[in-house]
């Protein structure tokens, strides 16, 4: 299909972008068709229009096959005939943390606390109800407003084994499609294979890579799609290849299926690319043949983007009303919406004339980028996880990629789309974003500022000089061992704990029984959990208010209760409806709560979120273990 | 020579600012070596084995269940065995038995044959058909229940005609495991933390009566000596292993007293005088003294 799409492309690496974001789209239009339109998802109907879909592309794209082994092993012995040790030592690095990522994804569960929120949750519903729901039963408002695409790919990593062990792969694809993406970045910007191997090993060894790439969030694979997109769309610019556009608009669609805040993304990377088509001389259409094949190319973008992304700002605005669904809606205790937001763009508008938070951005802008305020962790809570490579080499790209605008040579180049997308996107979401994380988003600026320095520092001839090749290896293999080890510990964890952890029986190593999150304030609670029999449900109060100090999250985390084949039922008991609480935590079990525990025969009731749990009094319920209550009533 | 400038610059930004972050950043390789160490010191998860007429028919790893018997000495473990396993160990209890820690262990039934039991110094091992849930819920209530104190009596007499309370002593907390998340808690035992410079017990009593009270702690600091005023009659400070332990962050010094006190009908008090404790870093922090492990309740000799 890629052959199909880019017909005359020679770059391998395009190609090999190309094929992934291809995979990427195959399995996300799979699930959405079994789950939205033929609400008929499980492991039958899943792999049987998989194999269907993929007959069909084999027979309409079967006069553009091209060798693909060939080309690869002749790029590797070009690229390895150079006889440079220091390329083959940090080959061999990445090969290595290749492995442990992945040794981390099939042995650590589910560990980031956004992944028990939302991103888990609806899959295993999905999984549950054998189909994709157009609104899920709960208070969490993310899980019936966000665009949940990563979570398609999770359910297609799971559905195979039915057990979550390859549930984060999805994120890791992603990681190891940076590396071709950035190669390409610079191999259309004429940088030698050797000099673009380089810097892609060192982009993919970003600890903001590393540390996202081993979970299910989504920051990831927006920003490593939404770089893909800028590559083509540049590469459009540069060959006029119509089939670009497509791949781009592939790329963009899989953007926005990931995160509610793609949109602006998108918006910006079209606005600079539409003002460059125009005063482009090669890329702006001659002729009206030239305009009819533009016009048809960007309809049929539109077309791919919406049947990638569409259903979810869809099914938003047919529930919700709005794009963005539950997203900014003030709820109530039984998750029906009170208050809504001012809408999308009213409230993006404001945030744009405010420039208080642009300001404050901009005062922690150094102390982020230089990650000394907080430990590495993948909610990047005050820092960046930029790494070191982004001090020495980004911050160098950020410089010549603003001088840039200024100047006619550095203007002409393909990557100028890239870095100047780059540093108005950055500067737009420092508009939008401020919050400890908010860094997770802003991944792709270090991928597109190192890859802009290597392609500025290979066309300045800076890397013709023996000493200036030296010490840019040097500084790379600093780097790239710097992250190396720094990262290679587990995180979210008790490390005293992590031995046990691994010497547990497989369906023991679940995420309540590894997470320092959940067995540092009640270890007995998810300690039991696994011994629990999986057929037992379990009903737990779904609230977002506090009702004490300390407590972390507004949102119930539902993931940590789920063995690792998703069987367990799990019911939410909305706090209104069932129970009557105090402020100080206290509450009484309403009429309705015995009846519906009786009715789905549920023994077990879990009062808390998090951390904190609320205080049951009913003579029919036994506090097990704080905040763990077994329901006495006939069963 | 304006070219040379620009890339001598270039080259020493780039030095400088890499510098610079690693510089900053050089706690993390601390962090790093402690994770490494932390990890290291780890142990796995034991492994059960159970056997009947010397065949190996169940086996499953053990991990810290957290959950405690009465006194807090032994944890409590659930093995879920698929049905056809439990009714068989069940018919045949007498030759089945436990291979825990190189150890064969004996099975027992339950009061009411719900379950099969294995009790070793540290475990107290459940076996249970693989959908038991009530008797489960049953066994952990009933240890918790009775857990939540560290007053212990002599005889059930006692502990009816005498209630011991105080609005200055913690919470009961653990007991903890040595590999416990919180540094603060590692290790530690069952027990209430006292603060300095005194605690006062209210301690009600139905009748007049002579009693002994032996308390059991952990002192913060060595040379810390405990004085007692209320209801005292005689105050003995057995010898104990005295041997300081590392645990809960702190270095805590075994103790203990055997106070006799003459009970009034009604509420009596026993001041518990510290010469010595914890000077606190913060204003927000307790001002720790000792950590009471139980208190025993005897009759006065």
């Amino acid at each position: 299909m890629t052959n199909y799409v880019l017909r005359n492309c020679q770059s391998l690496s395009l190609r090999i972008v190309s094929t992934g974001i291809f995979s990427f789209v195959h399995v996300t239009v799979v699930v959405l068709l079994a789950g939205v339109v033929f609400r008929y998802l499980n492991n039958v109907s899943v792999p049987l229009l998989s194999s269907l879909i993929s007959v069909l592309i084999i027979f309409f794209c079967r006069g553009f096959r091209r060798p693909f082994i060939k080309p690869v092993r002749q790029c590797l012995a070009d690229v390895f005939s150079r006889r440079d040790y220091f390329l083959y030592v940090i080959t061999g690095l990445f090969i290595i943390q290749a492995v442990v990522l992945v040794g981390k994804v099939v042995w650590l569960p589910p560990h980031i606390w956004d992944v028990f929120v939302y991103h888990l949750p609806p899959v295993v519903e999905w999984f549950q109800q054998g189909a994709i729901p157009p609104a899920l039963d709960t208070t969490v408002a993310r899980m019936n407003g966000a665009p949940l695409g990563m979570s398609l790919l999770a359910y297609w990593f799971f559905i195979f084994f039915r057990d979550d062990v390859l549930v984060e792969m999805p994120m890791l694809l992603w990681a190891l499609l940076l590396a071709p993406v950035s190669v390409a970045a610079m191999r259309q910007s004429g940088v030698s294979r050797v000099w673009s191997f380089k810097f892609a090993v060192l982009i993919f060894f970003l600890p903001i890579v590393i540390m996202q790439a081993v979970t299910v969030k989504d920051h990831l694979g927006l920003n490593v799609g939404f770089f893909a997109g800028l590559v083509f769309l540049s590469g459009f610019l540069k060959d006029r290849n119509h089939g670009y556009l497509l791949v781009a608009a592939a790329a963009f669609g899989l953007a926005l299926g990931y995160k509610i805040a793609a949109p602006v993304h998108i918006l910006v990377a079209l606005s600079v690319f539409s003002v460059l088509l125009w005063f482009h001389p090669v890329a702006w259409p001659a002729d009206k043949k030239q305009w009819q094949t533009l016009v048809k190319t960007t309809g049929l973008s539109a077309l791919i983007i919406l049947t990638i992304s569409g259903y979810w700002y869809l099914r938003n605005f047919l529930v919700y009303g709005r794009l963005h669904g539950a997203y900014g809606l003030t709820l109530n205790e039984a998750g029906d919406g009170l208050v809504s937001d001012a809408g999308a763009i009213d409230t993006m508008l404001n945030k744009f004339g405010n420039f208080g938070v642009f300001r404050t951005n901009l005062s922690e802008l150094l102390p982020r980028i230089f990650d000394y305020q907080y430990s590495y962790g993948t909610d990047l809570a005050g820092i960046s996880g930029f790494g070191p490579q982004f001090a020495a080499f980004g911050l160098l790209g950020l410089v010549v990629a603003i001088g840039s605008v200024f100047n006619k040579r550095l203007r002409q180049q393909p990557a100028f789309l890239i870095s100047t997308v780059a540093v108005l996107l950055f500067v737009a979401l420092m508009f939008i974003n401020i919050n400890a994380n908010s860094y997770r988003i802003l991944s792709f600026f270090p991928m597109i500022l190192i890859t802009y320095a290597g392609i500025q520092l290979f066309h300045s001839k800076f890397l013709d000089q023996k000493w200036a090749r030296g010490l840019t290896n040097s500084i790379i293999a600093l780097s790239i061992t710097w992250c190396f080890l720094l990262l290679l510990p587990p995180q979210y964890t008790n490390p005293l704990r992590l031995k046990e952890f691994a010497s547990l029986d497989h369906d023991a190593r679940t995420s309540a029984n590894y997470t320092s999150w959940f067995i540092r304030p009640r270890p007995e609670f998810y300690r039991l959990l696994d011994d629990i029999p999986v057929t037992e449900p379990i009903a737990y109060v779904d609230y977002r208010g506090s009702f004490s100090q300390g407590e972390v999250g507004i949102d119930t985390w539902q993931y940590l209760y789920m063995d690792r084949h998703w069987q367990r039922k799990l019911h939410a008991l909305h706090l209104p409806d069932y129970f009557d609480c105090q402020e100080n935590g206290q509450c009484q079990a309403g009429p309705a709560l015995k009846p519906f525990l009786k009715e789905n025969r549920v023994s077990l009731l879990s009062s808390c979120k998090i951390n904190r749990c609320l205080k049951i009094k009913d003579d029919s319920l036994v506090e097990i273990v704080p905040g763990f209550y077994y329901f006495l009533g006939d069963r | 020579m304006r070219h040379k400038l620009i890339e001598w610059f270039v080259t020493g930004s780039a030095v400088l600012l890499v510098v610079i972050y690693i510089v900053l950043n050089s706690s993390k390789l601390e962090y790093f070596k402690n994770t490494w160490v932390e990890t290291g010191s780890g142990k796995a998860a034991p492994s059960v084995q159970l056997a009947i007429a010397g065949t190996q028919v169940y086996q499953q790893r053990l991990k810290a269940s957290e959950i405690y018997d009465t006194k807090g000495l032994r944890q409590i473990y659930f093995m879920h065995l698929p049905k056809a396993v439990f009714a068989r160990a069940h018919a045949e209890t007498e030759d089945a038995t436990l291979l825990y820690k190189q150890q064969e262990i004996p099975l027992s039934k339950t009061k009411n044959s719900a379950a099969l039991l294995a009790v070793t110094r540290d475990e107290r091992i459940y076996l249970l058909a693989e959908d038991e849930l009530k008797y489960m819920m049953t066994v952990i209530w009933n240890e918790r229940f009775q857990a939540n104190n560290i007053v212990q009596c002599a005889n059930l007499e006692l502990c009816k005609s005498v209630a011991i309370k105080s609005k200055f002593w913690g919470p009961v907390q653990g007991p903890f495991l040595d590999t416990d998340f919180s540094p603060d808690r590692r290790g530690m035992p069952k027990g209430r933390w006292t603060m300095g410079p005194k605690t006062t017990l209210d301690i009600m009593s139905t009748k007049p009566q002579v009693i002994s009270l032996q308390l059991n702690l952990l002192g913060v600091l060595a040379d810390q000596e405990l004085d007692f005023r209320g209801a005292v009659t005689r105050v003995q400070k057995p010898q104990i292993e005295a041997e300081p332990r590392n645990i809960g962050g702190k270095s805590l010094h075994p103790a203990a007293y055997v106070v006799s006190l003459d009970l009034k009908p009604g509420l009596n008090y026993l001041e518990i005088i510290y010469s010595s404790w914890e000077k606190p870093l913060t204003e927000s922090a307790n001002p720790l003294a000792a950590y009471l492990t139980s208190i025993v309740i005897r009759e006065a000799e």
